[in-house]
């Protein structure tokens, strides 16, 4: 893919998809595309378009109150982590040490394969690919990428234990149970990082100490929390408890 | 007295698959009657009904059977990290603490804190439902040699920081492995599925933080004990099992994540560690089983 085609596929709203962003293969042409001021000016302008009624709004999504419903929550916030960690791969902090960024990486990796799963998984019932709002984010300060990094592993972490006693298959259940434990290896890791040498790898009050209990997200309140980085308006038919 | 415990279980498990697929034949007839239009559903009615009292008797069944499971493995993981904080003298058996550095301590010690919580949550729901069947511990349960496997002292488990980690990392990634190999027979549980799951999730930020402190990545490495940097004793921790896959597998849910275009430059090893794999309780036990007496 050569930067003049892509340049020109990003005025479509489903090249600037967070799926989109997250299955390119980090080409070296890809890297330095995303590495350069382009592709940052590119989601920064869209997010001050976000209230531009001349712009063509992203399109809406619904999740199934079924098994489709909830693989669809999963891919639409696996979604979110992938396109993040892409841009956090192809933008690295400033001051990013080695061992970040092959740590970082590999979570990049681990997203874009959960993304690329579901999808499969889902096949015709896959939802649309979503468009990212990272306009919050200031991808060159460490502490902005990884406090932005736990809020997503911590959600993702509390979406998949809040949602799965709604699963009606276990082969779906077991699938969820695969990718969340990696997510919450993924939290443990990244709040290290943001606050070492402290108990912050496990601490209250996303683990509460009394009983050792993860948290539990319902889906509302996670897409209330993820919202702020979607454009799509996710409408919810899934259990709100 | 663990051990008979634990066989125990095992052929609770057997009748459990037989109850499962019972159940999941009632429940497929349930939402058939769901989907079919008043008529069929009325016909259907009578018999969803006397079906009800059945279902519910045979999940809680299920459920205490995958919780007496869990607080086997738990009470196992607590003594351990009990017994190296200095804080389990009637399982310690005259083990002393093992040194750890500050930076390792400040892990271990919320480490054991949460574990001597699941410990007690698992225990308070099981008697509550006067369903308790796993045994708690004595000085006499446990094998901190892992049969020799660690060395003769009764406490080689503890002789130093690296080998205690070492272990730690095995029980934490087993424990991961353990909860997922379950989680199937809680499937619509609303009570115990999410207290299994907010578990299971713990254990995985405690398995990435023990890995951490050893210098392996917080994710499973590959499907073997070299890859992720354990003794050849643990290789079933990693390794597939007859029932289950290894983690280092890439297909998932029928799904070949090496055929998909998206993940076409991706290497093996990153689509082994984006997913962890189940363990089922054979193998668990098995592995457990080394630190028994």
């Amino acid at each position: 893919m050569n930067q003049d085609h892509l340049l020109e596929k990003q005025e479509t709203d489903q090249d600037q998809s967070l799926v989109n962003l997250a299955s390119r293969p980090i080409s070296r042409k890809n890297f330095m595309l995303f590495s350069g001021a382009t592709a940052v000016s590119a989601i920064l302008l869209q997010s001050c378009s976000k209230d531009d009624d001349n712009t063509p709004a992203s399109a809406d999504v619904t999740l199934t109150n079924d098994d489709y419903g909830v693989l669809n929550y999963a891919y639409a916030l696996e979604q979110l982590e992938a396109a993040f960690y892409t841009q956090v791969v192809a933008t690295p902090y400033t001051g990013i040490t080695a061992s970040e960024k092959t740590m970082l990486t590999d979570i990049m990796y681990h997203e874009v394969a959960h993304v690329a799963f579901l999808k499969a998984a889902l096949g015709t019932k896959a939802i649309g690919s979503l468009t990212p709002d990272f306009s919050s984010i200031d991808f060159t300060s460490k502490t902005s990428v990884l406090t932005t990094a736990q809020t997503f592993e911590d959600l993702g972490v509390s979406a998949y234990n809040g949602v799965a006693k709604h699963i009606k298959d276990a082969n779906y259940l077991l699938a969820a149970g695969k990718i969340v434990s990696v997510e919450a290896r993924h939290a443990a890791i990244i709040r290290e990082t943001l606050n070492p040498n402290t108990a912050a790898f496990a601490s209250a009050p996303t683990v509460a100490t009394a009983t050792g209990l993860d948290t539990l997200h319902t889906v509302p309140e996670v897409l209330a929390a993820a919202g702020k980085y979607i454009k799509n308006k996710i409408t919810s038919n899934l259990p709100t408890t | 007295m663990l051990l008979q415990n634990i066989f125990k279980m095992l052929d609770l498990n057997v009748i459990d698959d037989e109850t499962n697929s019972k159940l999941q034949s009632r429940r497929m007839a349930i939402e058939k009657a769901g989907r079919f239009g008043a008529k069929v559903a009325a016909a259907t009615l009578p018999v969803v009904l006397t079906m009800l009292p059945r279902i519910v008797k045979a999940q809680t069944q299920s459920a205490v059977d995958v919780l007496n499971y869990a607080l086997t493995l738990e009470h196992l993981e607590a003594s351990f990290y009990n017994i190296a904080i200095g804080n389990a003298s009637n399982i310690a058996n005259g083990i002393g603490a093992v040194t750890l550095d500050a930076n390792a301590k400040r892990i271990v010690d919320l480490i054991a804190a949460h574990e001597t919580a699941h410990v007690k949550l698992l225990r308070d729901a099981l008697v509550a439902a006067n369903a308790l069947t796993a045994a708690d511990p004595t000085v006499n349960t446990y094998d901190w040699t892992a049969k020799g496997n660690l060395g003769t002292d009764k406490g080689a488990a503890f002789a130093d920081q690296a080998t205690f980690l070492t272990v730690a990392q095995a029980f934490e990634d087993t424990g991961v492995r353990a909860y997922k190999g379950r989680a199937g027979e809680l499937v619509g549980d609303m009570t115990y599925l999410p207290i299994a799951l907010s578990i299971h999730s713990v254990e995985a930020r405690h398995a990435a933080a023990i890995r951490m402190l050893r210098g392996q990545k917080g994710w499973v490495t590959g499907g073997t004990s070299t890859s992720n940097g354990t003794p050849a004793f643990t290789n079933g921790v990693y390794a597939a099992s007859a029932t289950s896959p290894g983690e280092d597998n890439t297909t998932q849910a029928g799904v070949d994540l090496k055929s998909l275009s998206a993940l076409s430059t991706y290497s093996a090893g990153s689509l082994g560690e984006a997913f962890d794999e189940p363990l089922e309780p054979t193998t668990v036990l098995a592995i457990a089983g080394l630190f028994l007496k």
